[in-house]
């Protein structure tokens, strides 16, 4: 049985037959423009964007209609909701575990403030997703594998730190802290405003904490057949740190960063 | 016996697609059917599972989605969501529960265009107003979806399609136009396909080694690798064999004798890594993408006989004799 349309076909009929080539169009060249360089340096909160800004000796009419084709397939793509992003894994896999803490203090971090807030000890608030033995846990399906996600996202930066590489190259680190917490943010400060108020709901008692810390607590794998099979760590890292006193400092960033070699916070000033 | 029904519009196919049969014969609905059986249930285990218990802290007002979070990556007019700017904790408790009733609509095959709409358009809406709780598995469902709403995938084994058979004395074999499921099945092959490319580019997959770091990761796998220790030549060859069955997919599959092996290996691969690591509902999404491949019409028309010579052995017995 075959069902090819009339030699008469309705205009339905031709629309829908120029719909199912145009995604297949789409599908080919959506996947495979990824292999060339296009498009702009990526910037704002992380996405799953792979493009690659082309060089200044990629310019010309081949970079234009590359230009044109992911233009026109990211429009597609993302108003349809058919992202192509397949690369699971690929091609390389970190070396480290990573988990956000939060650690919340009472005083300001520069000068003691009222009595009653500096008495108050430093709070620790632990990722639930954080096994508290790795060589024994279980984390069953449901709505921690999506607040898993947004961890991982918070703690990408650390992937492929050592203390060597820290040492060889503190600027570069410093750099990259800095772009990563310009990036990230909003989303930093929506985790530590969401782990505070849920500590504030638990503990009504205590006063709003005057800094929330973004500490990534690292674990490295183990090597291949290492015995015993021990996992190196846990080594924090502080990233970030907010002050919700602070907020809405006018010519700041509401986030500071960490300097990984010093340790020391510094604000970020607004990029014109 | 019934003529064979054909459900939906047949598109006019330019040259050389109006070639090829594969473009251009109906295939069995149950195919397409069973899709929609199956990303409704993960849909609805999705939403309930997965989204619900913890809506509050995901979305709205002070939450990890919190609306000045995502809103710049929302400044394009390609880039939407129906949830753009929603801070009410209450209406994101009352757009999950009509999510979850159109998946159930989808499920069960009632109103199956508009629920299948409704579906898409949350799919994409919750994706773009907190993207960080997501992965390729939504994309997944997403695209789904998309079709799901374009093609006749309620023509049978659905309430539509029943209410429709009682009127017909002996229903036979429906069919559709193939067009929803070639493309499905073509962005299938590209998933792997892009897969396999993006891993072969990296010396740790092609060393054998990767599948170490995957799963003596503490951050993405469900238990401890201390618990379930591989030896060296396992974890090679679960990830050569990863490499070769993604690359090779849209090969294998088309080749009859190997087509219904690589087709388990697929599937078994995805339940592996259900099991094994914290991918979220993306294993499940994947797993229905096979469902098409499956058929279906054979035990639909075993069904069908069987009922028909009941029928038939009633009518018999019923008869009044001479």
């Amino acid at each position: 049985m075959d069902i090819r349309p009339s030699q008469h076909p309705t205009i339905p009929q031709v629309l829908l037959g120029l719909f199912v080539v145009w995604q297949l169009c789409f599908l080919l060249a959506g996947n495979f423009i990824a292999f060339f360089p296009h498009g702009q340096a990526q910037e704002g909160e992380l996405s799953d964007s792979r493009a690659m800004p082309p060089g200044p000796e990629e310019q010309g009419p081949v970079q234009n209609v590359l230009e044109g084709v992911a233009k026109v397939t990211d429009c597609w793509s993302q108003s349809t909701g058919q992202a192509q992003a397949w690369w699971l894994f690929a091609p390389s896999f970190p070396k480290e575990s990573t988990f956000p803490v939060v650690e919340l203090r009472w005083d300001d971090g520069v000068s003691s403030t009222s009595a009653s807030a500096s008495s108050t000890p430093p709070a620790r608030l632990g990722s639930v997703i954080e096994p508290s033995d790795p060589q024994h846990y279980f984390r069953a399906p449901g709505s921690f594998d999506r607040l898993f996600h947004y961890e991982i996202r918070l703690g990408l930066i650390f992937w492929g730190w050592n203390p060597e590489s820290l040492r060889k190259h503190p600027d570069l680190w410093r750099e990259a802290v800095e772009n990563r917490v310009r990036r990230q943010w909003k989303s930093m400060r929506a985790y530590l405003r969401w782990r505070v108020e849920r500590f504030q709901s638990e503990h009504p008692g205590l006063p709003p904490p005057r800094q929330a810390i973004l500490l990534i607590r690292l674990y490295r794998t183990p090597k291949p057949g290492q015995e015993p099979l021990k996992w190196d760590g846990p080594i924090e890292l502080p990233l970030a740190r907010w002050l919700p006193h602070e907020d809405n400092a006018p010519g700041s960033l509401p986030m500071q960063m960490c300097d990984p070699a010093s340790g020391q916070f510094l604000g970020l000033k607004v990029k014109e | 016996m019934n003529e064979p029904k054909v459900v939906g519009l047949t598109p006019w196919l330019p040259w050389p697609f109006s070639r090829y049969p594969w473009w251009t014969q109906p295939v069995r609905a149950e195919r397409l059917a069973a899709l929609r059986i199956g990303v409704a249930a993960v849909l609805l285990y999705d939403i309930l599972g997965t989204y619900l218990p913890l809506v509050n802290d995901f979305f709205g007002r002070a939450s990890l989605g919190s609306p000045e979070v995502f809103r710049p990556g929302l400044g394009t007019w390609y880039r939407w969501s129906l949830l753009r700017g929603v801070e009410d904790p209450r209406i994101f408790q009352g757009v999950f529960i009509i999510w979850a009733v159109a998946a159930a609509f989808l499920l069960v095959g009632a109103f199956t265009r508009v629920s299948a709409i409704i579906a898409w358009a949350l799919s994409i809406s919750v994706m773009n107003i907190n993207y960080y709780l997501h992965n390729s598995g939504d994309n997944v469902r997403t695209i789904t979806l998309f079709y799901l709403m374009l093609c006749p995938c309620a023509a049978v084994w659905s309430l539509q399609s029943c209410f429709g058979q009682r009127r017909a004395k002996e229903p036979g074999p429906v069919y559709i136009p193939p067009w929803p499921l070639r493309l499905l099945f073509v962005q299938l092959a590209l998933i792997y396909f892009l897969n396999g490319i993006y891993k072969v580019a990296g010396a740790e997959w092609r060393e054998g080694q990767i599948m170490y770091s995957v799963l003596a990761n503490l951050s993405w796998t469900r238990f401890s690798y201390a618990q379930l220790p591989l030896s060296p030549g396992l974890i090679q060859l679960m990830t050569w064999s990863t490499l070769v069955f993604e690359l090779g997919f849209p090969i294998l599959v088309m080749i009859p004798r190997v087509r219904t092996v690589t087709l388990w290996v697929g599937v078994l691969f995805h339940l592996g890594t259900g099991v094994l690591l914290q991918l979220g509902p993306f294993p499940l999404y994947m797993i229905c993408l096979y469902l098409p491949l499956v058929p279906w019409e054979k035990y639909a028309d075993f069904v069908r006989r069987r009922s028909t010579q009941a029928i038939r052995a009633e009518q018999v017995s019923l008869a009044p004799s001479h």
